[in-house]
C-alpha cells in the first residue's frame, strides 16, 4: 500500500469521485485506522477545493453562466458547435470522470470483442426523454444511423461512417456496434456532444425547426428559450428519473430551479460581469484581468492547464512557387516562430508553447515532439537559403525573381488578429512578406475552402487528436474536408491510419504518439500555441466543477447558497 | 442676329470687368475665417493634423516593428514617448501612421461622397420633374441601405482592408450630399440670374458648371467638413468588427478599439487614440461652423 | 391630396421593392453562404451540399427572389435560419428593444437640450452660453465607442453603480442611453438655441415687450412654442437616425437591438433575417424622409413647388 493510492483516494473524494461512505470502505480496505480515517476527513472538508460542497445543498435558484462564445443550435447531429447547454439537456452513453477514465452515463457497462470489431453497451433501465418516451437501445440506434446518414450534416460525421459498418439494438437494453476494423476511439467518439441521444422521432416531426425552440433530450433539465447572441435557457426536469453517473454525488433531480447561459463575446465584459454579480460563474475571462480576479475575494478561479484547443497555422502545399511542398520552407516557417514570446505576451503567460499538434494536458501528449520546432530564427534562415531564397534588397526573400508575399486568411476576433499580427512580424525577421485578411465569420469559412495561401485556425475538441486527423489526412482535401493546407503525405496518412485501427488503450496511445511526431516533423499544419483555461465562479456556488476531460462542467450537483 | 450676339458680348465683357474689381471670393472667404476665433482654432488644428498625416513616416518611422518585446504596454518612457500598447509597438509611432490613415480614410470617403453627390443633386435640383424623382428614388435607397451588407460585399470583392472601406462608406454617405445639394438648386435656380443666363441661351451644362457649382460648393464644403468626422468614426465601427484596417496598420478608431480589452490594465492604449479622434472631430466640426458662417450669412449666430 | 397621397404611396412602394431586388443579390454575391455558419466548417462536403440545396441556393438568383417574393405575398415572412424564430417574432422582441433605446435616449436628449438651449439662447454670449455651446462641440467630437468605454470604466468597474451590459432592465438601459444621447444632445442643443435666437430677432417679440408683458412669459408662452416646432418636427427623423446608429452601442453593451440583429445576420447569412430586416430599415428611412420632407416643404414654400 503506498502513500500514492492514498493520495489518489484523498484526490477523488475531494473532487467528488468517490462518496463518502466510499472512501472510508476503501480507505478500511487499504488498512487505514478508524482515527487515521478520522483526521484525513477532517483535513478534506477544510481543503476549499473550489466547488466542493461545504454544508447541505439548498434547492432553487437559477445559475447564470457566462461564456465566451455564441450559442448555437441545440441539436447534437445538426449544429455548428456544442454548448454547455447539451451537458443539461442530453445524455451520452458514456462520459469522463474527473480522472479521465470512462463511466456509464446512458451505457451501464460495455464490451469489445474479442477481435476488436464488435462493442457492446448495456443500455440502462428508467431513462426517459422529455417526452415520456422510454431511452431503449433502439432509440439510440436511430441517433447513431441517422448520424451516419451522408447529407446528416453531423459535423464529425466522418469519424462513425469510417470504422462503424452498422449499429444493431437486439432488445431494448442492448447495443451492438460493428466495425469494419478494431477501434477503440470509439469511447472517445461516443463521449463526445455530437453523439449525445435525442428522440430521433421528435425530431423528424420536426424537421428543420428542431434544436430552435424544442427539444427533446433525457438530460436533467428541458428547455425554456434561446435568444441567439444573448442566452440559452433551461428549467429543471420535475419527471426527471435520475442518474447512475458514478462520480456525481446528486443522483436525482438537480438542486437548480433553472440555468441561464449568456453569451458575453465582448472579452471586456466577461470579469467585470462577474465582479459585478451580474453572473454567478464564467469560462474565457481576459487575460489581462485574471490576476484582478485571483485578488478578488468574492470569488474563485479555477485554473486548467488546457480547454483542449489550439492555435494552428496552415501552408497550401500547392503553392510551389512559394515552395510550401517542401518541408524545408515549412520547417524555416515554424523555426521562426518564438512560440514562448508569444505566450509571454499575448497571452500573458496563461498559455503553452505547442510544439505538436496537441496540447499537453492531452492524455495522449508525447513528450517527443518538444525537440520539434523550437524556437531557432537562425536555422529558419539557414533552411530558407538551402532551399534556394535569398534575401533581396528590401529584406524579402526572393528566387528567380519571385518574392515569397503571400496572404494569411484568419478570422476577425481579437486573439486571432493579435496572434497573426505577432506571426507576421517574425516571418518578417525571417524574410516572407505575410499580408494578414481577417474576415467575418461567414467570409472566413467560404475563404478556407478556397485554397488561401496560408491560414490560421482555432480549433477546440475534446479529444484533439480525432480533429487533427481530418486537417492533415489526404482523404480529406479541400474542398472535401478541412484539409486546408492540402497536405499529402504518405507518412502522414499511414500515422492516421494506425490511430483509427487502434484495438486497445495501448495502440491508442502509439497511434497519437506517432501522428504527433510526424505532424511535428512533417508540419501539414504548424501548431502555435495552446491556452489554459480560465474558470471562475462566485462563492455562493457549490458542486460546481470544471470538467478536465471535457468541455463544461455537470450540473446534477450544482446549489446556490 | 448680329445685334444680339453683340450685346451678348458686351454684357459679358462688363461682367468680367465688374468681376475683376472686386476682390476674389478666396480673400473674402478668408477674411470672414479669421474674424471667427473659434473657426480659426478649429482650421489650425485641422492643419496640424494634415502636416502630421503628410510628415508621418518622417516623424515615427517604427510603427510595427519591434514586436513582443519586453516593453509591452509600459508607459511614457524616453525611447516610447507615449507608451507602447499590448503587443510592444511604439504608440507614438502608431499615433502619426493612425491620423494619415484616418484623414486619408475620411478624406477619401467625402471626396467620393461629395463628387457624386454634388453632380447628383445639380442634376436633381436643376432639372427637376422625372429626372428628380427617378434620381431621388436612387437617393433613398442608397440612404436606407444596410452599410454593413455594401461593407461585406466590398471586402468579399476587393478583400479587406481600407479601400474596401472608404468604397463603402463613401458609396452610402453620397445620398446626404446629394439631398442637400438639391435643396440648394431648388432655391438657387429661381434666382435672376439662372434665369438671365437662361434667357441667353446658356447651355444647361455650362449654367450649372458656371453658376450654379459655384455657389453650390460652400455648402457643400460645410457638410464635407462634418461628414469627414463622420467617416472616421464609422471607419472605426467596422474596425470594431474586424472590417477596417488590417494588420499591421492602425487608424485611431482601429487602435481603440483593440486597447478596449485593457482599460483597467493600461487604457493609455485607447486613450491616446479615443483623445486624438475627439480633437480631430471637434476641429473638423468647428471648421465646418465656420464655413458656414462664410457661406451663409443668413444662419450666423451673431 | 389624395392623389398626392396615391403618388406618394406607390413611389415609396417602388423604392422599398427595387430595396428589396438589391438587397437580395447583394446577399447572394457575398461570399460564403449560410452552410459556413449554420453548420460547423468541419461537415462533410455532401452534407453541406444537401444542406445549400435544401435552402434552395442552387437555383438561379431571379428564381429564387421571385420564390421569395411569392411567399412574402403569402405572408410568409420569413423564419431564421438560425434560431427557427420567425421574423415577425424577431421583430417583435428587438425592434422592440431598438424602440426603447431609442426613445430613451431621445427624450433624455431633449430633457437636456432644451433647457440647455433655451438658457444658452437667453443668456447669448455670457457664460452660460459658452459653457453650453462649449459642452455641445464636446458631445459633439466624442466616439461614441470611446465615450461607452469611458463611462462602463467609471460607473461599472470603478464606483460599481451600474452594470456592464445585458437586457433589459432599467439599469442595464442607463449607460446605453447616455451613450446614445450624447450626440444627439449636443446637435439639439445648437439647434434650440439657433432656433430661439431667431425667434427672438423676430417683430412679434417686440411688440409682444411693448405691450408689456413680463419676460419669462414672452420666452416662456410665445417665443418657445414657435421656437420648438422645427426641433420637435424632426424628432421622427431623429428617432430612426438613432435607431440606425445605435448598432456599435448595442454590441458593447450587448443591447439586443434591431440594429445588433441587422449585422449579426448579415455576417452569419441568415438570408430570411437580414432581407427583413434591412427592408424594415429603407421602409423605415423612406417613411422618415419623407416626413423630413414634408416639414421642409411647410418651412419654405419656394420648395414645395417642387
Amino acid at each position: 500500500m503506498g502513500a500514492s493510492t492514498i493520495d489518489k483516494l484523498v484526490e477523488s473524494y475531494v473532487t467528488g469521485g468517490v462518496s463518502r461512505r466510499d472512501f472510508m470502505r476503501r480507505a478500511l480496505a487499504l488498512g487505514l485506522s478508524m482515527s487515521a480515517i478520522g483526521e484525513l476527513l477532517a483535513a478534506c472538508s477544510n481543503q476549499t477545493q473550489s466547488g466542493q460542497s461545504t454544508g447541505t445543498p439548498k434547492r432553487g435558484g437559477t445559475l447564470r453562466e457566462g461564456y465566451d462564445l455564441d450559442f448555437s443550435r441545440m441539436d447534437p447531429i445538426n449544429t455548428t458547435w456544442y454548448d454547455p447547454g447539451f451537458f443539461a439537456l442530453y445524455d451520452a452513453l458514456v462520459i469522463n470522470d474527473t480522472n479521465g477514465a470512462y463511466v456509464p452515463q446512458l451505457a451501464e457497462k460495455w464490451t469489445f470483442s474479442a477481435d476488436g470489431k464488435t462493442a457492446t453497451f448495456n443500455i440502462r433501465k428508467g431513462a426517459q426523454f422529455h417526452s415520456g418516451r422510454p431511452v431503449t437501445a433502439g432509440a439510440i440506434k436511430e441517433v447513431f444511423d441517422t448520424i451516419a446518414q451522408p447529407n446528416s450534416g453531423s459535423p464529425l460525421a466522418t469519424l462513425w461512417v469510417g470504422p462503424v459498418a452498422s449499429t444493431e439494438a437486439p432488445d431494448d437494453n442492448t447495443l451492438v456496434i460493428h466495425l469494419k476494423h478494431p477501434y477503440y476511439d470509439l469511447l472517445n467518439v461516443v463521449k463526445t456532444g455530437y453523439w449525445r441521444v435525442v428522440n430521433i422521432q421528435t425530431r423528424q416531426k420536426l424537421g428543420d425547426q428542431y434544436g430552435k425552440q424544442v427539444i427533446d433530450g433525457s438530460g436533467p433539465f428541458t428547455f425554456v428559450d434561446w435568444v441567439p447572441g444573448d442566452h440559452v435557457s433551461v428549467k429543471r426536469w420535475e419527471n426527471y428519473s435520475g442518474s447512475i453517473v458514478p462520480f456525481f454525488q446528486n443522483k436525482g433531480k438537480p438542486y437548480l430551479d433553472g440555468i441561464k447561459w449568456i453569451a458575453i463575446l465582448e472579452a471586456s465584459q466577461r470579469a467585470i460581469q462577474i465582479e459585478n454579480g451580474q453572473i454567478d460563474t464564467l469560462r474565457g475571462p481576459a487575460y489581462q484581468d485574471v490576476p484582478r480576479l485571483m485578488k478578488n475575494s468574492n470569488l474563485n478561479v479555477i485554473q486548467l492547464k488546457s480547454d483542449w484547443s489550439g492555435y494552428v497555422a496552415g501552408l497550401n502545399f500547392t503553392r510551389t512557387n512559394l515552395d510550401f511542398h517542401d518541408k524545408r520552407v515549412r520547417q524555416a516557417v515554424s523555426y521562426a516562430i518564438d512560440r514562448t514570446a508569444i505566450v509571454k505576451s499575448l497571452f500573458f503567460g496563461y498559455a503553452e508553447p505547442m510544439y505538436g499538434p496537441v496540447p499537453t494536458a492531452d492524455k495522449y501528449y508525447t513528450k517527443q515532439v518538444e525537440q520539434f520546432n523550437q524556437f531557432n530564427l537562425s536555422k529558419g534562415k539557414q533552411l530558407m537559403a538551402d532551399a534556394g531564397w535569398k534575401p533581396g534588397s528590401d529584406g524579402i526573400l526572393t528566387k528567380n525573381g519571385v518574392k515569397h508575399q503571400f496572404s494569411m486568411v484568419i478570422q476577425a476576433e481579437s486573439v486571432n488578429q493579435q496572434l497573426s499580427s505577432a506571426v507576421q512580424a517574425q516571418l518578417k525577421a525571417l524574410g516572407m512578406d505575410v499580408k494578414i485578411e481577417a474576415y467575418d465569420r461567414g467570409t472566413y469559412f467560404n475563404k478556407l475552402f478556397s485554397q488561401p495561401d496560408s491560414f490560421l485556425f482555432f480549433y477546440q475538441w475534446p479529444v484533439p487528436i480525432d480533429v487533427v486527423t481530418l486537417f492533415i489526412n489526404s482523404a480529406a482535401l479541400s474542398p472535401n474536408g478541412p484539409n486546408w493546407s492540402m497536405a499529402n503525405i504518405p507518412e502522414v496518412d499511414q500515422a492516421v491510419a494506425a490511430w483509427q485501427t487502434a484495438s486497445n488503450e495501448k495502440e491508442l496511445a502509439d497511434g497519437a504518439a506517432k501522428i504527433q511526431t510526424v505532424v511535428a516533423d512533417q508540419l501539414p499544419i504548424i501548431p502555435i500555441v495552446a491556452r489554459q483555461s480560465f474558470w471562475v465562479h462566485r462563492k455562493n456556488v457549490h458542486g460546481w466543477q470544471p470538467l478536465k476531460w471535457d468541455l463544461y462542467p455537470y450540473y446534477n450537483d450544482v446549489w446556490l447558497d | 442676329m448680329s445685334t444680339i450676339s453683340q450685346r451678348r458680348q458686351e454684357w459679358e465683357r462688363q461682367v468680367a470687368l465688374a468681376q475683376a474689381a472686386r476682390p476674389s471670393r478666396l480673400r473674402l472667404a478668408w477674411q470672414e475665417l479669421s474674424s471667427n476665433k473659434l473657426a480659426l482654432v478649429g482650421f489650425v488644428i485641422v492643419l496640424l493634423y494634415c502636416l502630421v498625416a503628410l510628415l508621418g513616416p518622417v516623424l515615427a518611422p517604427n510603427y510595427a516593428t519591434q514586436v513582443l518585446n519586453d516593453a509591452r504596454l509600459a508607459p511614457l518612457t524616453p525611447g516610447h514617448l507615449l507608451g507602447t500598447d499590448d503587443l510592444g509597438r511604439d504608440m507614438l509611432s502608431r499615433l502619426v501612421l493612425g491620423v494619415r490613415i484616418s484623414i486619408a480614410v475620411g478624406l477619401g470617403t467625402t471626396a467620393i461622397a461629395l463628387l457624386v453627390g454634388t453632380v447628383a443633386g445639380m442634376i436633381m435640383g436643376y432639372y427637376r420633374g422625372w429626372v428628380d424623382t427617378i434620381v431621388n428614388g436612387f437617393v433613398e435607397m442608397v440612404w436606407g441601405f444596410p452599410l454593413i451588407l455594401i461593407a461585406v460585399l466590398m471586402v468579399g470583392a476587393l478583400g479587406p482592408g481600407l479601400v474596401g472601406v472608404v468604397l463603402a462608406v463613401g458609396l452610402i454617405n453620397w445620398a446626404g450630399f446629394a439631398r442637400i445639394i438639391r435643396g440648394e438648386v431648388l432655391v438657387l435656380r429661381e434666382r435672376e440670374f439662372i434665369a438671365s443666363a437662361r434667357a441667353l441661351g446658356t447651355g444647361n451644362t455650362a449654367i450649372m458648371v458656371k453658376h450654379l457649382l459655384p455657389n453650390v460648393i460652400g455648402p457643400a464644403l460645410v457638410m464635407g467638413s462634418y461628414y469627414v468626422a463622420v467617416a472616421i468614426i464609422v471607419e472605426a465601427g467596422l474596425s470594431f468588427i474586424g472590417m477596417g484596417a488590417q494588420e499591421p496598420l492602425p487608424s485611431l478608431g482601429k487602435m481603440v478599439a483593440d486597447g478596449r480589452g485593457y482599460m483597467l490594465v493600461d487604457h493609455w492604449i485607447s486613450t491616446v487614440p479615443g483623445l486624438a479622434i475627439v480633437l480631430l472631430v471637434l476641429g473638423l466640426n468647428v471648421l465646418g461652423d465656420g464655413l458656414r458662417d462664410i457661406f451663409d450669412p443668413r444662419l450666423r449666430e451673431r | 391630396m389624395l392623389r398626392y397621397l396615391g403618388r406618394r404611396s406607390a413611389y415609396m412602394a417602388l423604392i422599398v421593392l427595387l430595396s428589396s431586388v438589391a438587397i437580395f443579390y447583394s446577399l447572394r454575391f457575398a461570399p460564403g453562404d449560410p452552410t459556413g455558419v449554420t453548420l460547423n466548417p468541419l461537415t462533410a462536403r455532401e452534407a453541406r451540399e444537401a444542406y445549400r440545396e435544401h435552402l434552395g441556393l442552387n437555383r438561379p438568383v431571379y428564381e429564387q427572389y421571385l420564390i421569395y417574393v411569392g411567399r412574402l405575398v403569402h405572408g410568409d415572412l420569413g423564419t431564421s435560419l438560425v434560431n427557427g424564430s420567425s421574423n415577425l417574432e424577431l421583430l417583435q422582441f428587438y425592434g422592440r428593444n431598438s424602440l426603447v433605446l431609442g426613445l430613451t435616449a431621445l427624450a433624455l436628449s431633449y430633457l437636456v437640450a432644451i433647457p440647455l438651449g433655451i438658457l444658452a439662447a437667453v443668456k447669448r454670449n455670457k457664460w452660460p452660453d459658452q459653457l453650453a455651446m462649449g459642452g455641445a462641440i464636446l458631445g459633439m467630437g466624442i466616439p461614441n465607442f470611446w465615450l461607452a468605454l469611458i463611462l462602463v470604466y467609471f460607473f461599472s468597474l470603478n464606483l460599481n453603480l451600474l452594470p456592464a451590459a445585458g437586457c433589459c432592465s432599467p439599469n442595464q438601459l442607463i449607460l446605453p442611453a447616455i451613450v446614445l444621447a450624447a450626440e444627439g444632445t449636443a446637435v439639439t442643443t445648437r439647434m434650440v438655441r439657433s432656433s430661439m435666437l431667431e425667434q427672438l430677432r423676430q417683430d412679434y417679440v417686440r411688440t409682444l415687450r411693448a405691450q408689456g408683458l413680463p419676460e419669462w412669459r414672452v420666452v416662456g408662452r410665445h417665443v418657445l412654442r414657435n421656437a420648438l416646432i422645427p426641433v420637435i418636427s424632426l424628432s421622427g427623423l431623429r428617432l430612426g437616425w438613432l435607431i440606425g446608429y445605435a448598432l456599435i452601442v448595442e454590441t458593447i453593451f450587448r443591447w439586443p437591438g434591431a440594429g445588433f440583429l441587422l449585422v449579426d445576420s448579415v455576417i452569419r447569412r441568415d438570408y430570411p433575417v437580414a432581407q427583413f430586416f434591412s427592408l424594415v430599415l429603407v421602409f423605415f428611412v423612406v417613411m422618415a424622409n419623407w416626413l423630413a420632407d414634408i416639414s421642409y416643404g411647410l418651412a419654405n414654400p419656394v420648395v414645395r413647388r417642387a
